[in-house]
């Protein structure tokens, strides 16, 4: 009895210092989303309002970066705009102050389970992971509806409209 | 107090709607020399000198990927709140009215409505920002890909105030519709962020107008070389726009003693009681002046073509 009682406390033990450690690489990956430490690349329009973007995100886990890459893309279309295949697209929001103009808005939108995943509509193909000195490089195709992103940043205020003014 | 409430939404409405500046039309054509190098073009005599117009109610009919693309664009611009005059509608307008007033006399049948060739002219296709449209279909090899550009150009100024093009990747699809719309979805963010950046410096600054000032022949023996306090009439008009434009920015491109002619005259978008204001507004504000003391010049015409350009045509009406 005493024996499961202690093999229960390592395994609670065991998962607890896994999910901080998760948690710590979690939010290692945020701050570099807000550094704009990852890569984005046009690839092709998906259709209507709807852009395929390759981003490359790093992180100790591969899954953590994996998982980042929706995140990022989004961030990217916002923050950083994107270019490739002969295409370019400015950022979103061109204001130089970028996200800490808003800050309370941004920090909603791109919470864990924020509003960020509306406009991920998927992730093409399986990611590509490379091994890069002590952490993972993970690229993976993601489409993101832009043009409901930018009504969403309209409707919120953060960015005018083309008719706004008339 | 239900009454207050009342009045001071509708004083709220009121405000709000003469708060908005004159919106734009904007409508796609396809280029001049996309309608040459295709065979849309209508010759026609201007005393003696053979010109070429586009012909877009055949272009229209005879080129089938010309409305795909074209629906295309105006459906993107739709979704950014922004819809655009549908270039086939506008020209079925034209000749739907055209065929109307052809057919009205009088109750004896022997006269017609009068027209003449300005108002013709005028019942053309017309908008304020002409997005002209240029594509070639490259063939590599059984693979197709489009070169297209999509150019926004100011009609009063000829300004090009923003473009977006490239070439598509190459494709085993035939059809040029489905590559040309493809092509207008992938540039198609980055053409309507110029836009707004040309609608943002208008708000900011002041629409760009083209103005225009000629002289009749006249008995007064008015010209822009006529003298007051001594003052060339030109220099009076330069001194006049100079102190109504924002910051005093325009730009002269040419003047003499019969004709001055400016463009990129940044007028407000507002008056004084904050209503939205055009260049025929400009314009009349600048007869009004020439018409009161020391001038007196009393006849004086102003002739609207447009949001963006105005003539004005002293020494008779």
């Amino acid at each position: 009895m005493k024996r499961l009682f202690l093999v229960l406390c390592l395994l609670a033990c065991t998962c607890m210092i896994a999910y901080a450690g998760n948690k710590k690489k979690q939010k290692k990956a945020d701050e570099d989303t807000q550094n704009f430490r990852y890569e984005l690349e046009y690839i092709k329009s998906a259709g209507t309002g709807l852009a395929n973007v390759k981003v490359w995100s790093y992180s100790k886990k591969p899954h953590i970066a994996a998982e980042q890459t929706k995140k990022n893309a989004i961030h990217g279309v916002i923050f950083k705009g994107y270019a490739g295949s002969g295409a370019t697209q400015p950022a979103l929001v061109r204001d130089a102050a970028g996200m800490s103009a808003h800050p309370e808005f941004f920090e909603a939108f791109f919470a864990e389970g924020g509003d960020y995943m509306r406009y991920v509509v998927n992730a093409v193909g399986t990611p590509e992971v490379m091994k890069v000195g002590k952490e993972y490089k993970v690229s993976q195709i993601i489409q993101v509806n832009t043009a409901q992103l930018r009504k969403h940043l309209e409707q919120a205020g953060i960015i005018r409209g083309l008719a706004s003014g008339f | 107090m239900k009454k207050l409430f009342l009045i001071s939404c509708l004083c709220l409405m009121v405000s709000a709607a003469f708060g908005q500046a004159k919106k734009p039309r904007l409508m796609v054509v396809p280029s001049d020399s996309w309608c040459y190098q295709n065979g849309y073009m209508q010759q026609y005599d201007n005393q003696g000198v053979i010109e070429y117009i586009p012909d877009y109610k055949r272009a229209l009919v005879e080129c089938s990927d010309l409305i795909p693309v074209i629906s295309a664009i105006n459906g993107l611009m739709a979704d950014r709140d922004f819809p655009l005059d549908d270039l086939q509608q506008t020209m079925a307008s034209i000749n739907r009215q055209q065929t109307e007033l052809a057919a009205v006399t009088n109750k004896s049948g022997d006269a017609s409505v009068k027209s003449n060739d300005l108002m013709e002219l005028r019942q053309r296709a017309r908008c304020d920002i002409i997005l002209e449209l240029t594509w070639t279909v490259n063939h590599i090899g059984p693979k197709q890909s489009i070169t297209y550009t999509l150019r926004a150009l100011d009609a009063y100024t000829n300004n090009e105030v923003a473009s977006a093009g490239g070439t598509g990747d190459p494709s085993n699809c035939v059809v040029t519709a489905t590559l040309l719309t493809a092509a207008v979805n992938a540039h198609m963010d980055l053409f309507c962020t110029r836009l707004q950046d040309h609608f943002d410096d208008l708000l900011k600054n002041g629409r760009a107008i083209a103005l225009n000032i000629n002289v009749f022949d006249n008995d007064m023996d008015i010209d822009l070389e006529t003298e007051y306090d001594g003052y060339e009439l030109r220099e009076i008009i330069e001194d006049w726009v100079y102190e109504n434009t924002v910051s005093g920015r325009y730009n002269l491109i040419d003047d003499n003693e019969l004709y001055m002619a400016f463009d990129d005259v940044r007028i407000p978008v507002y008056d004084d009681r904050d209503r939205p204001i055009a260049a025929n507004n400009f314009a009349r504000d600048l007869a009004r002046f020439l018409k009161g003391e020391p001038y007196n010049i009393e006849l004086i015409k102003v002739m609207n073509q447009g949001l963006g350009q105005a003539t004005l045509v002293i020494g008779n009406k």
